[in-house]
């Protein structure tokens, strides 16, 4: 007798076939050994298959519609400033730092930021990878990481995400043409024009934004917390408080 | 569409599809991400909205792994064991176990991981057909061959780790 193709028993496996195709199949398998084989060893690699996949899982990040919303909102008044215009991402480590580390999570999810920016702007360096090398018998400390970058249309957003309650942030105008981010232990995420710092840990978290920017601002877990108007830097919490420097702790 | 209840009902299940494609938690956060945002630009039929995100999120996987082949050698590292503390032998065990799937999986093909990804997430064989882009009749055969060849490179990874092991333990009598 013919056997079955390891097509169909799949598909009778995964209810995928007509009510006469299944019977007339279960019929076969009743009676041929090496077909009720070939079944029980697609049922046991699908079962490999999904216990491998939950080894892996990782719970999805605790999202609100609303930060694709803004995400969606800052895009489009981007949009037409494409990826390949002039923008220069430079990824520097201050001192000994945890990501020079080799396997660090540090070190690789910068690299993956570097590549994922440096790839969109069809930029390529090795300049920026030398940071980034192992440094061999050197002490893994939560130091400082700093970040720069470009404008991206005259506008730069600095978005700070769930940082330490206990984090002091100053944002200061500085004369330069670059955006600069220093904090302890975050992850940092870029784009054009933007910067998200994740996870900031205890302690300062500087924010240098160039003088000449046409518009500027920093978020605070998804929400505008200082603006950049005209000359002066403006903190929306307490609007009397203005200035080239605005300082504010997180949990006020 | 209600995006947000779209969003709520269909953004664990794209993360954790594009986890399983990419092995990347951060990438597959990004793209899930920019998925939603494209929805919001171009609103689908309600019954339509889990096929066209898993589309978005597929083709936008593709387009990403182009540019990270070419800055790939920019991730070069060196010795990963060097400066690292030791850690326990179960943590090790289970880092080790992870990265043999993922392996396993890298090995498959991209058109491979996303059927079988795919049919994890429970979609139906037209419906494979059409995101894939492959006829309908064919979603049986691929995916038999696709499971097969995880569970072939798999169990000879678990057996040559497994091998590995006791090569070790008799070395140390």
């Amino acid at each position: 007798m013919p056997h079955i193709a390891e097509g169909d028993l799949l598909a009778y496996l995964d209810g995928e076939l007509s009510w006469v195709r299944r019977s007339a199949i279960s019929e076969h398998l009743d009676a041929c050994k090496a077909c009720a084989a070939e079944l029980a060893s697609l049922e046991g690699a699908a079962a490999l298959l999904s216990q491998a996949l939950e080894a892996i899982e990782v719970p999805a990040p605790q999202l609100d519609s609303s930060e694709i919303k803004d995400r969606s909102r800052w895009i489009s008044r981007f949009a037409g400033s494409v990826l390949f215009k002039a923008a220069v991402l430079v990824l520097t480590l201050g001192g000994v730092g945890a990501a020079a580390i080799p396997g660090s999570p540090v070190r690789d999810w910068l690299a993956r930021s570097l590549i994922e920016v440096r790839g969109a702007l069809g930029l390529a360096s090795d300049a920026e990878t030398t940071a980034l090398e192992p440094q061999p018998g050197v002490a893994a400390t939560s130091d400082v990481a700093t970040i720069t970058v470009s404008p991206a249309d005259g506008q730069v957003v600095v978005r700070l995400t769930t940082p330490a309650a206990d984090a002091t942030v100053r944002v200061q105008l500085v004369d330069s043409d670059q955006a600069t981010v220093r904090s302890r232990g975050a992850r940092y995420r870029t784009g054009p024009g933007w910067i998200e710092v994740v996870n900031a840990e205890p302690g300062a978290l500087e924010i240098d934004l160039p003088r000449a920017l046409r518009a500027a601002r920093v978020e605070l877990n998804g929400r505008p917390i200082v603006i950049k108007d005209a000359a002066t830097l403006r903190l929306l919490t307490a609007p009397d408080s203005t200035g080239s420097a605005v300082v504010f702790r997180v949990s006020e | 569409m209600d995006f947000d209840a779209a969003f709520a009902k269909h953004h664990p299940s794209v993360f954790r599809y594009l986890h399983r494609l990419t092995g990347d938690a951060d990438v597959a956060a990004d793209i899930a991400q920019e998925s939603f945002v494209r929805l919001l630009d171009h609103p689908v039929p309600e019954d339509k909205v889990r096929a066209w995100l898993f589309t978005v999120a597929t083709n936008l996987v593709r387009d990403r792994a182009r540019t990270r082949e070419r800055r790939l050698r920019l991730l070069k590292a060196g010795d990963p064991a060097l400066g690292q503390a030791p850690r326990p032998d179960e943590e090790l065990e289970r880092e080790e176990s992870i990265q043999r799937v993922r392996r396993s999986l890298e090995q498959l093909g991209p058109r491979d991981r996303q059927l079988l990804m795919l049919r994890e997430e429970g979609f139906r064989y037209g419906e494979i057909a059409e995101l894939i882009g492959v006829a309908p009749g064919s979603v049986g055969q691929l995916l038999a061959r696709a499971l097969k060849r995880f569970a072939r490179v798999y169990n000879d990874a678990e057996r040559t780790a497994n091998d590995e092991r006791s090569d070790g333990d008799a070395s140390h009598r």
